[in-house]
């Protein structure tokens, strides 16, 4: 018989990858910058396109005077500067109504109590059944603070299948290196069952990322070819093209590799190189990005020069105007080291990968912004139509274009038309804007549905942080012991330092011209 | 009403008339044109998902099917064949016409359609499937858009032989004369398919926001025991909007596991069910406004009983909202953005859809238990 008190048979069929529950998204931080250019954006954004649950409020909690009033002209002005879609003056007063704002200070316990309240009031106005997701968008050292708090003012319940749920969603930097990660996790996993904790990178959220597993196991042509057999080797570029800018505090101390490689760019190579999963379920996807990250090769002090460069941009060109070099930029050290850009060779040291290097380079003041993953083939044997020792025919590519234009590309050899035989190198193009033509959601809306959805497969896992970081630590540590105060320097709007050729051309291979 | 963003981004090379045998080859022709055209520097590339085959009845509404192409195309690169079943062709029987669609890349351009229009009069229009057969790109799938007013399968032969060479048929019950017996020959012939061909009607898709608003409202959690206590179910539509209310009905019917007893007319723009569902009775009534667009305009559930009050009542604002109202409802009252989606980005949305939806046959097999108990 069916039973209709506790299962709701008419939301079968509706969306199967995605069903948000009804929810308050509480945003620690709520008047802060993250808050105004993407999280009230992308939620305005799902709830023009209906995709929000029906019972769904927003409350902003931070130490920022406002009110109910003026945090609705806060959200508006940041729609109005940043939403994917313009805000729509019809619409906006009845989307307001779902703002609200606390004003507290995050270790105060009695703001806390007035959070509570706050929060039942707005599920008894909303209809919405005591499930709240908490969105961290406050500096790490808050973090503790503020679950700490949660939990002592009761609005972390278990997860016992009968209580509303309650989500936490933590922004990175997870920690600054193994230990600090340790401790944020033990922090978190101390108020919160680990099921309860979304730990976010955005680039997970993109479209082409997440392509990524569809081009493979949706795709029979590519996964045979997908191993050391037949890749020579894979690059992935994640270049921008601005300088340090507003961020100069934290990425002085930070520097591109606890920025850019500990995260997004090891993330990006997990799944580029994990198995097949069995299923599309968050758990096992994320065991087998997992695996990856196990088996990828500890860059030791003895073979550090040989994988890792490191460098500082300084003064040069962008765009034809004048920069300043890193260290002239307003809120950075004069004397700082902190690396801008850095290149890596690195390994994956199980059957699939045996013997395939992974390049990888990220750095600022690039001559672009770009983030590619160029997988590049074996070259055909030196017979045939390669059997001209001067001039070898160029290697299949298979590039994945990330951003600013999301796509993939494959790069194949044909024959120019004509009587002589000759061989040139064509590009086939597949990109999402133009073949398409609709906007993707941005990263924030797919991912912020997902937390509601409790689909946790683009969130990262405890152990991933932590095996990232040990990874990441190794490099940390001998930059640590070699004590050296200098660093290489590249010209701003370049690709970086020679060093970084030398790094992959002492392998007979060229960076890409991206 | 066609979006200003596409109107704009996606140029259509003006139609040529071509032989019927001609079309592949006027095709490759108006490709190399248009390579040479361009400077030499650019490129032009292809996109293609599917090939759509278009039937509509006259000329009239093939100009109107010619402007959502547009918007279709820009979404879903594709191969786009229109068949105009009486089209008033010039001097033969059946004319043909091709065109491209394509847009600016900044490295070049991309086609992103080629549409070939065969009209044809009336008498000729059985020879439309034998031309659509030629013209099919190999590889794709292919997609029968059903664009006429009369019910796909009373369109006999013309219909069978076209729905052969479709892995999906839409169709749309906006606008039937007779939704009562379409809504059972539809059903029928949808129930006699293989699993391979996926059969959709576009009104399901056009009320798929108030499927997803009407099951989060009345979920358990925040409506506690609305779906087991429904005892009334009011339903305000527009002209030419009866099948799709009768569709929604069917939904709600077999998601809850309600039985049809009976249903009757009660005046020219009132009908009444009855249905049951184990432990008690549930009325559902459909008002049809004097004039209006083919819309549902209100919505009323009530779940009251002795000892508790439970309603929910939502209006159409605007063309862009759905309001709860106040007065009629017990739960908290709000607005959702809800825009009445153009008939081109629902098609747009069914070209993505690979699979049978079982939900919307469970719902249409309803609806046609619904017309069984129903007396005229």
């Amino acid at each position: 018989m069916l039973d209709t008190k506790s299962k709701n048979p008419l939301t079968a069929g509706i969306n199967i990858t995605h069903a948000p529950q009804p929810c308050t998204l509480v945003i620690f931080g709520g008047g802060g910058d993250l808050s105004r250019r993407k999280l009230l954006p992308a939620v305005y954004n799902q709830a023009l396109e209906g995709e929000l649950p029906a019972n769904f409020a927003v409350l902003g909690f931070a130490i920022e005077k406002m009110d109910d009033g003026s945090y609705r002209e806060f959200a508006r002005q940041g729609i109005e500067q940043f939403s994917r879609k313009p805000l729509d003056p019809a619409y906006w007063p009845d989307f307001e109504h779902c703002l609200h704002y606390l004003e507290g200070s995050f270790d105060n316990p009695d703001a806390y109590r007035q959070l509570k309240e706050r929060l039942d009031e707005i599920d008894s106005a909303f209809g919405i059944p005591g499930n709240r997701v908490f969105y961290l968008a406050i500096p790490p050292a808050l973090i503790e603070t503020c679950v700490s708090q949660l939990k002592a003012a009761g609005l972390v319940m278990p997860v016992d299948g009968r209580s509303p749920f309650s989500r936490i969603i933590v922004e990175k930097p997870i920690g600054r290196d193994l230990e600090s990660a340790r401790k944020v996790n033990a922090t978190l996993c101390r108020n919160f069952n680990e099921q309860q904790i979304y730990r976010i990178d955005h680039y997970l959220g993109k479209e082409t990322v997440q392509n990524i597993l569809a081009m493979r196991f949706a795709n029979s042509i590519f996964e045979p070819l997908w191993n050391s057999k037949h890749i020579d080797h894979v690059q992935i570029t994640v270049a921008e093209e601005e300088g340090v800018g507003t961020r100069a505090g934290y990425y002085d101390t930070a520097g591109a590799l606890r920025d850019m490689i500990q995260n997004h760019i090891l993330q990006l190579l997990t799944l580029i190189a994990m198995e097949p999963p069995w299923i599309m379920d968050a758990d096992v996807i994320r065991d087998h990005r997992q695996d990856v990250l196990n088996c990828l090769r500890p860059i030791t002090s003895e073979n550090f020069d040989q994988h890792v460069v490191r460098a500082q941009y300084g003064p040069g060109f962008h765009h034809g105007e004048d920069v300043p070099g890193y260290r002239r930029e307003a809120g950075v050290a004069q004397d700082s080291i902190t690396e801008t850009y850095i290149a890596l060779k690195l390994f994956i040291d199980n059957w699939r990968w045996a013997g395939v290097p992974f390049y990888i380079r990220t750095g600022k003041r690039m001559p672009k912004r770009a983030s590619e993953i160029a997988i590049q083939f074996k070259s055909v044997p030196p017979i045939l139509f390669n059997a001209n020792h001067d001039q070898p025919l160029e290697p299949n590519v298979l590039a994945l274009s990330i951003q600013p234009n999301e796509g993939l590309s494959l790069r194949i050899a044909t024959k120019l038309p004509g009587t002589k035989l000759r061989i040139f190198p064509v590009k086939m193009d597949f990109r999402y804007g133009s073949t398409f033509g609709e906007q993707s959601p941005e990263a924030y809306e797919r991912l912020l549905l997902d937390v509601m959805a409790g689909d946790a497969t683009l969130f990262m896992r405890r152990d991933a942080v932590e095996s990232s970081w040990a990874w990441v630590d190794n490099i940390l540590n001998t930059w640590a012991s070699s004590r050296t105060r200098w660093i290489p320097e590249y010209s701003a709007g370049t690709w970086g330092p020679l060093e970084a050729e030398r790094l992959i051309e002492s392998d007979n291979r060229k960076w890409r011209l991206l | 009403m066609m979006r200003q963003d596409i109107v704009s981004k996606v140029k259509i090379k003006p139609p040529k008339q071509v032989r019927i045998a001609h079309i592949e080859s006027e095709l490759g022709a108006l490709w190399a044109q248009f390579n040479q055209n361009t400077t030499g520097e650019n490129t032009v590339m292809r996109a293609c998902m599917s090939n759509i085959i278009i039937y509509c009845d006259d000329s009239d509404e093939a100009q109107q099917i010619s402007r959502e192409i547009l918007a279709i195309v820009d979404v879903h690169p594709a191969r786009v064949l229109l068949l105009v079943a009486d089209g008033q062709p010039g001097k033969d029987v059946v004319e043909a016409f091709i065109s491209i669609y394509y847009t600016a890349l900044s490295d070049g351009w991309q086609v992103c359609a080629e549409r070939i229009d065969v009209v044809s009069t009336v008498e000729a229009r059985e020879r439309l499937p034998s031309i659509a057969r030629a013209l099919l790109i190999g590889d794709l799938p292919t997609t029968l858009w059903w664009a006429s007013r009369q019910p796909a399968p009373d369109a006999g032969e013309v219909f069978f032989q076209l729905a052969e060479l479709a892995n999906q048929i839409i169709y749309d019950n906006m606008g039937w004369t007779n939704p009562t017996k379409s809504v059972a020959t539809m059903t029928r012939w949808v129930a006699a398919q293989q699993d391979a061909q996926i059969v959709y009607n576009l009104a399901w898709r056009r009320f798929a926001f108030w499927r997803k608003l009407i099951s989060q409202v009345l979920d358990p959690l925040v409506a506690p025991n609305a779906l087991e206590s429904l005892r009334l179910v009011e339903i305000e539509h527009g002209p030419h909007a009866l099948a799709m209310s009768w569709l929604m009905v069917g939904w709600l019917t077999s998601q809850l596991q309600w039985k049809a007893v009976d249903g009757k007319r009660l005046s020219n723009s009132e009908l009444v069910w009855r249905f049951h569902n184990n432990n008690h009775e549930i009325k559902v009534v459909a008002k049809r406004l004097p004039e209006g667009e083919p819309l549902i305009y209100r919505l009323l559930f009530d779940w009251s009983q002795a000892d508790h009050e439970g309603r929910l009542c939502f209006e159409r604002l605007d063309r862009d909202r759905i309001g709860m109202v106040e007065a009629f409802s017990t739960v908290p009252a709000r607005v959702f953005a809800a825009h009445i989606p153009e008939r081109s980005t629902l098609v747009v949305a069914q070209l993505a859809q690979r699979s049978r939806d079982k939900i919307f046959e469970n719902a249409m097999k309803a609806a046609n238990a619904m017309s069984a108990v129903f007396q005229p």
